[in-house]
Formats: C-alpha cells, sequence, structure tokens
C-alpha cells in the first residue's frame, strides 16, 4: 500500500524550469555512467560521469562503437552474448566486463542494456548503464577465490577419504582366510571381502548390493534363531547375535554344496550418531575340527591301550608272584634232598651219580636266586610297605662271604675272581638278605659276561661319599644305549643276546631296586668290548654315640 | 537418449526438401537463427539443433575430452546427419560452427552439397604472416570475463553465497533466459574455439562455399573473411553492410538474400 499524503499539505511545487535543469544534472552527474547507442553499437550520446570514468570528453566518446570502449574479450563477449542478447531478447542485464580508460587502466563495470523501439517496432537506440563495479567485482573475486579454495580442501578432504578407505579395502580383502561381510542397516551387503568369497563360494559382485539374507543359509539361520531364543525375524536374529556377543558355531554350505563349520561373530558399525550397519566376522574351522576329533580319537585309542598294557602288566606281576611262591618250596625241596644225596646221607654215590647230583644242585641254586630275584622285584615293585629288616651289616664280610658262592660259578670257567677289601668293617644299614642279592647278582652278571681268560674284580671302599661296591670284569661290555636301558626289567643288551649269554634280564634291575630302597645309587660305567664296571654307593652306617 | 533429443534437434518445412542444417556459434543457441532459418522452411527441409552444453542440449553428455578439439563438434554433425539420414546437405554455420561445419564436410563429404560461413575464422590468434585479430592474452582476458561474469557464474554462485545450493535463487530467471550455458562447459568451448587454428583443413574443404563477412566485425576482421575466401577451392566472399559478428540477428534480410542468393547461382530451387 502506498504511503498516504495527508490531505491539508498541498504537493511540493517547484518551477517546471528548475526541474528540467534538475534532470540534466540528475543524467549528467548520476553515480552511474549512461550511454546510448544505435542498434549496432554506435555511440550518440553519453553522460559526464562516464565521461570522467573514461578520461575523455563527450566529443572524443561519440561516435565510438560499444566495443572501443572494452578490452579484447570483454569485445568477445559484447559479440557473442551481449549483442545477441540485445538483439533477440530486448534488453541485458548485469553484463560484467572492464572498460579501458583513456590512460590505459581498466574499470570493472556492469552494464544493463535496453532496446528502444520506434512506434512501427524498429530498433531505435540502445539505452546502457554502466555501474561501477570495483568494489563488487573484489568481492566477487574474494568469494570464488573462497570457493576454489574451499572446493580444493573438500577435494583433497575426499582424497584422503578415498586413500584411507581404498587401503582399509585392501587390508580387508588380503585377509583370505577370514570372512568378512559388512551390510548397511538395512542388512544390504555392502562388503563382501576375498576370505568370505573362497570361503563361501559366492563371488562379491553376486552378493554386494542384495539383501544379506540368505547367505549364510536360511535353514542354518532359524536353527541359530531358535537355539538363540528369537523368533524367526532377521531383525531380531541380528541383534540376538549382536548381543550374543561371542563367536558361534554355523554350520554353512557353500556355493558349491560343500558343508564347512565356521565360527562367526557379529557386531554393530556405526558412526558417531546411529547404528549405520553390521559386520560378521569369521574363520573356517571345519579343518580345525577336523584334525581336534582326529587328535581326540587317537588319545582314546592311546589310553585305550595304555589302559589294557597296565592290566597286562598287573596281571604278569600277579603271575610271576604267585608262581615264585608256588616254586620255592619245591625248590627247596630239591636242593634239600639233593644236599642229602651229595654228602652221602642216603648212600654212597658212584662218582657218575655224585657228578649228576653236582649239576643238580647247581641248576637248583640258579633256579632258587633266580625266585628270589622275582620275589625281591615283587616286593620291592609293589606299593606295600617293603618289609625290610634293617641292620648294620659289614659290606666287606658279605663280599669275603659270597666269593665262595661266585668261585663256584667261576670254577667251569678260566676266570680270574679278586676280591679287595679293607681291613676295617665297613657298616651299612641294611637288610642282609637284600644287600646279599646286590653283591651275588652283579658278580653272577660279570662272570656270565666275561669271556674265559678274563678277570672279575670286586673291591669294598669307604670314601666320603659313603660305603663303596665296585664290580670290574674285562668282559663283552655293552654300547652306550644300552647301558642306559639294562636297568630295566627284562632288558638284555644286544651283546647278551648276539653271544647268547643265558639270563632273565632282571638281575640289574633288582639290584637297581634294592640300592633305592637303601638310599643308595648305582653307576655303570662300560664301552662294548672295554668292560664294565658297576659301583654301587651306600649310606655309610654311624652308630649313635 | 536418441541424437535428436540430445541436441535439442527441431525440424521444419517440408520433408522431403533439400535439408538444410543450421548451426549456431559460441554465445547463445539455435535460437541465434531465428530470423533466418524460417525463411528457407517453405522449399528446405530446415533443421536447427544446440551444440552439447549449450541450449536445450543434454549437458550431461559433456564429454571434455571430445569437446577440447572442434573435431569432437564435427562428429556430433555427422551424427545428426547420418541419424537423420539427410543427403545433399546445405550445412549453414555461424562464427565456430562455420569451422564445424567444415570439418564435417571433409569428415563425410558425400552427405553435404553446399557450405555457408557466416562470419567464420580459422584462427583467431595472430600468427606469422596471419591476423586472427587476437593475442593470447586477449584470449585469457575473454576466459577471465567469462569467469567473472554474472551470467557465468553468478547463476551458480548465488546459491553458494547464501549456503543453500539446492535453491538456485537467480538460476531461474537466467536459465529461462537465451545464451544460458552451464558455466564450466562455457569456458571450455570457449577455450577450445579461441585457441584452434584449423587453416590447414580449409583446402579440403570440397563443397562450393559461401564466405559471409560483416563490416566491422570485433571478432572476425575483414581480412579473415578473406583469407577463408581464397584458401577454400570453391568459395565465394560476400561482404555484407551489416556490422558487427552476428549478421543472422543485426540484418537478416541481408543475410538470407545473400545465401539465397548463393544457392541459387549454384543451381538450388
Amino acid at each position: 500500500m502506498p504511503p498516504e499524503r495527508p490531505d491539508d499539505t498541498p504537493p511540493a511545487v517547484v518551477p517546471e524550469k528548475v526541474l528540467e535543469e534538475e534532470l540534466a544534472l540528475l543524467y549528467d552527474e548520476a553515480p552511474f555512467g549512461y550511454l546510448s547507442t544505435t542498434p549496432d553499437g554506435y555511440i550518440v550520446r553519453v553522460n559526464a560521469t562516464l565521461c570522467t570514468w573514461l578520461g575523455l570528453g563527450a566529443d572524443e566518446v561519440l561516435g565510438l562503437h560499444l566495443t572501443d570502449l572494452l578490452t579484447a574479450g570483454g569485445r568477445i563477449y559484447h559479440e557473442t552474448h551481449y549483442a545477441p542478447m540485445v538483439q533477440m531478447q530486448g534488453f541485458v542485464r548485469e553484463i560484467a566486463v572492464d572498460i579501458v580508460r583513456a590512460d590505459g587502466s581498466r574499470l570493472p563495470v556492469l552494464l544493463n542494456a535496453t532496446l528502444v523501439r520506434s512506434p512501427d517496432g524498429e530498433p531505435r537506440l540502445v539505452r546502457v548503464a554502466v555501474f561501477d563495479a570495483t568494489q563488487r567485482r573484489a568481492y566477487e573475486r574474494e568469494l570464488v577465490r573462497t570457493r576454489d579454495k574451499q572446493q580444493a580442501e573438500l577435494r583433497a578432504q575426499a582424497a584422503q577419504v578415498a586413500s584411507a578407505t581404498a587401503t582399509v579395502s585392501q587390508i580387508i580383502d588380503a585377509a583370505t582366510s577370514t570372512l568378512l561381510v559388512a551390510t548397511d542397516a538395512d542388512m544390504i551387503v555392502t562388503h563382501f571381502n576375498r576370505g568370505a568369497e573362497l570361503m563361501l563360494g559366492h563371488a562379491a559382485q553376486d552378493v554386494v548390493g542384495r539383501p544379506s539374507a540368505g547367505i549364510l543359509g536360511v535353514g542354518e539361520t532359524l536353527r541359530q534363531a531358535e537355539d538363540l531364543g528369537v523368533s524367526p525375524d532377521s531383525a531380531l536374529i541380528v541383534a540376538a547375535l549382536v548381543h550374543h556377543g561371542r563367536p558361534r558355531d554355523w554350520h554353512v554350505t557353500t556355493a558349491s554344496g560343500e558343508s564347512r563349520t565356521m565360527s562367526l561373530s557379529f557386531t554393530e558399525i556405526r558412526d558417531e550418531h546411529r547404528l549405520i550397519g553390521y559386520l560378521c566376522a569369521g574363520e573356517d574351522i571345519s579343518v580345525r575340527l577336523g584334525l581336534e576329533a582326529a587328535q581326540a580319537a587317537a588319545l582314546q585309542r592311546e589310553l585305550q591301550s595304555v589302559a589294557r598294557l597296565q592290566e597286562a602288566d598287573r596281571m604278569k606281576d600277579e603271575v610271576v608272584s604267585t608262581i615264585s611262591h608256588e616254586l620255592r618250596t619245591p625248590i627247596a625241596s630239591i636242593q634239600g634232598y639233593g644236599e642229602l644225596l651229595a654228602d652221602g646221607d642216603l648212600g654212597e654215590l658212584t662218582p657218575g651219580q655224585s657228578g649228576a647230583v653236582e649239576k643238580m644242585l647247581r641248576n637248583a641254586a640258579r633256579l632258587s636266586a633266580l625266585v628270589e630275584d622275582l620275589l625281591h622285584l615283587d616286593r620291592i615293585g609293589s606299593a606295600e610297605e617293603v618289609p625290610l629288616h634293617l641292620a648294620p651289616h659289614d659290606l666287606a664280610a658279605l663280599v669275603v662271604e659270597a666269593r665262595d658262592s661266585l668261585a663256584q660259578l667261576a670254577r667251569s670257567r678260566d676266570l680270574t675272581l679278586d676280591v679287595q677289601v679293607p681291613e676295617e668293617h665297613v657298616l651299612v644299614l641294611s637288610d642282609a638278605q637284600a644287600l646279599e642279592r646286590v653283591v651275588l647278582n652283579l658278580g653272577d652278571n660279570a662272570i656270565k659276561f666275561t669271556p674265559d681268560g678274563g678277570s672279575v674284580t670286586l673291591t669294598v671302599a669307604t670314601t666320603p661319599a659313603g660305603c663303596v661296591l665296585t664290580v670290574a670284569d674285562t668282559g663283552i661290555g655293552m654300547s652306550e644305549e644300552d647301558r642306559d636301558r639294562v636297568r630295566g626289567r627284562f632288558y638284555r643288551s644286544s651283546e647278551a643276546y648276539r653271544l647268547a649269554v643265558p639270563g632273565t634280564g632282571l638281575g640289574l634291575s633288582v639290584v637297581e631296586a634294592i640300592v633305592a630302597v637303601h638310599g643308595g645309587t648305582l653307576d655303570i660305567a662300560s664301552t662294548l668290548g672295554g668292560g664294565t664296571a658297576v659301583t654301587v654307593v651306600l649310606p655309610a652306617y654311624v652308630p649313635e654315640a | 537418449m536418441s541424437v535428436t533429443a540430445r541436441h535439442g534437434v527441431s525440424l521444419s518445412g517440408p520433408v522431403d526438401g533439400q535439408p538444410m542444417l543450421f548451426a549456431h556459434g559460441f554465445g547463445c543457441d539455435q535460437s541465434m537463427w531465428r530470423y533466418v532459418a524460417p525463411a528457407f522452411a517453405d522449399r528446405y527441409r530446415v533443421i536447427t539443433f544446440d551444440h552439447i552444453g549449450s541450449g536445450g542440449s543434454d549437458s550431461s553428455t559433456y564429454d571434455p575430452d571430445k569437446y577440447s578439439d572442434l573435431a569432437g563438434y564435427a562428429a556430433d554433425v555427422v551424427e545428426i546427419v547420418r541419424d537423420l539420414d539427410l543427403h545433399d546437405v546445405v550445412f549453414v554455420g555461424h562464427s565456430v560452427s562455420s569451422m564445424i561445419g567444415a570439418l564435417a564436410v571433409i569428415e563425410d563429404p558425400e552427405r553435404f552439397s553446399r557450405l555457408v560461413m557466416v562470419s567464420p575464422s580459422p584462427r583467431y590468434i595472430d600468427d606469422v604472416d596471419y591476423t586472427g585479430g587476437f593475442a593470447r592474452e586477449d584470449i585469457d582476458e575473454l576466459l577471465e570475463s567469462l569467469s567473472s561474469n554474472f551470467l557465468g557464474w553468478s547463476a551458480t554462485m548465488a546459491p553458494v553465497i547464501v549456503g543453500n545450493p539446492d535453491r538456485p535463487a537467480l538460476g531461474d530467471e537466467l536459465t529461462a533466459s537465451f545464451c544460458r550455458m552451464d558455466p564450466d562447459i562455457a569456458r571450455r568451448f570457449a577455450t577450445t574455439t579461441f585457441l584452434s587454428d584449423n587453416r590447414e583443413d580449409l583446402p579440403q574443404v570440397g563443397v562450393p562455399t559461401l564466405v559471409l563477412q560483416c563490416t566491422r566485425d570485433a571478432i572476425a576482421p575483414t581480412t579473415v573473411g578473406r583469407y577463408v575466401a581464397d584458401t577454400i577451392p570453391d568459395a565465394t566472399l560476400v561482404q555484407l553492410d551489416a556490422t558487427g559478428h552476428c549478421p543472422n540477428l543485426s540484418a537478416p534480410e541481408e543475410t538470407i538474400a545473400a545465401i539465397e542468393g548463393f544457392l541459387r547461382q549454384r543451381g538450388a530451387p
């Protein structure tokens, strides 16, 4: 609504002549340049302001073509834009060009032009208003600079993001043994890495951009839902899987129809504000599960065979124990009657009979020794308390006593049996019977494994380490490997087998066991073909003061 | 999108008339021919179109590589001619399209019978023994002028300034105006045009050619018009009384008469 003029105020009156003068001044001195041209651009009128800007007199401007005022670039713009538009649409608005002043300097201006037609419609003149655009152009340039700078920064940022994205993509794809499937919030697959391709048998290009449902198998997904106790709705299932947190085993059928077991975990992908997708990560554990199952089966078989062996061992021990006890009495009877026969208590024997009885008794003694070995082992090997009868015994005396038995064994052989004992007592707190077995077994072994012409030496000594019994021979010896094994029950060295030396493989293990329960140590020094020296060290008995 | 739709092709005149294909120059669009083309529509099949990036063309198909050379524009002309299956074509090109027409005629001589070059220039920049009218710096100045021009950049800048690129505040009015052009494409078209040098192509133009040269053309000096007419084997130079660069707008009657004279003289209807 136009503002109202109060009724009682008469309109201001200025003489016509003053108004005309004012109009002329306004045209000439307005803060704008004005000019008029012919339709094809020749200047026919110009105001004082524009002349001042140009640094030219009006008489110098009149008759010029508009393009004469412009830069070369401006002239082209005039011909390609200004002139066609004035001619076609009758006006132009704010054409930006530079005009060239008389001194060669430039003035950025905006041109507004209107085509004036004669009453019959023929183009007559073009009115042009020229605005000084120096400041505006400066602002515009500043804006363009700012825009270009921002765009450059944005481009740099975008390049950085693209580069980071490419790096992450390559890392993800490089993980060929890890399945990585990403979806957006609507569970449309956005990334399907090389590992996923290899494990599931789908090509990424066939999967990306499609719903993720079904990739892991509808049946299996429903089974997982049931397992997690959620209804079969994909949003609920994925929420439950994310909430579950830990990896779960999935039985997945690959594109080629192969059954695989995958250990998969599900997580949410979030930006600062909201959920933007889901990530499924995992590995194919089919091979590992197969290996584990095979290992468990092997272990089970191992345990079963160990149990069988333990049972067999127990039965063997029982048999040995029983037989040994059962053999003792008849052997004692054979020995008793044999001695009666040998002593002539049952009548004089012919030399032939006497020799036979002697052989019988010798073999009965061996049999008896074997039985004693077995019984010792049985006692020591069993978990029960060993019924040792400990008392101080003189090791030296014991060795001297054993010499006779050993001499009897060595008699048929061409062997030197040497016994070296100190004059003083060598007291050891021991079970006499057990200690005697130690001496006899070691001596017996030495004699057995020493060929004719060799020697066997039994030495007793007292050292700071304890009472020492050494049984050394010049026999066949044994390899380093055998040396470590002969301590075991029933083990016989390969040389013993090769030379068909009789024996059970029990003697040394009995010795070892006895020495151990007496708190002693046993050491074997031997080389193949270089003889053997067995050294037993037992704690010396110290009588209480 | 079809070739014709891509170029906003418009057809008029008798379907069986001899084809006259009008091509606009740098700056505006096919409306540059609004005062000239209709004069031929009674006898000729008149076809006007927009170069890609101008007027009603599909700017999304603009390919900076292809259009870095006038041959790219000439290829479009040949494509239009083939798509419409035109023969015996009279090609009328204004300004840079005179040269685009020359290249199209060389490319597919079988389809064209006449070439009309309105205000042509085979090279705008001065060279040894050649006056194009401009120095290299002048062209840079034009590009600067384009960049800073309201028509050029304000239509896209204004929304950026007010911080809302989705609302083309000033764009609506301007795009409804003539000579609308994507500022980036305008700049590229200007570069391709004003840095072109097709002097060596002129001797290969094998059809009768009319060169229309204005008086006092700020873009194509009269010496250039003579050069073109002298270099094309079978060319006629007509010096118009019209001034400026666009006689098709400023002096349509004189332009029409010159073209008709040329076509008649060469045995046209």
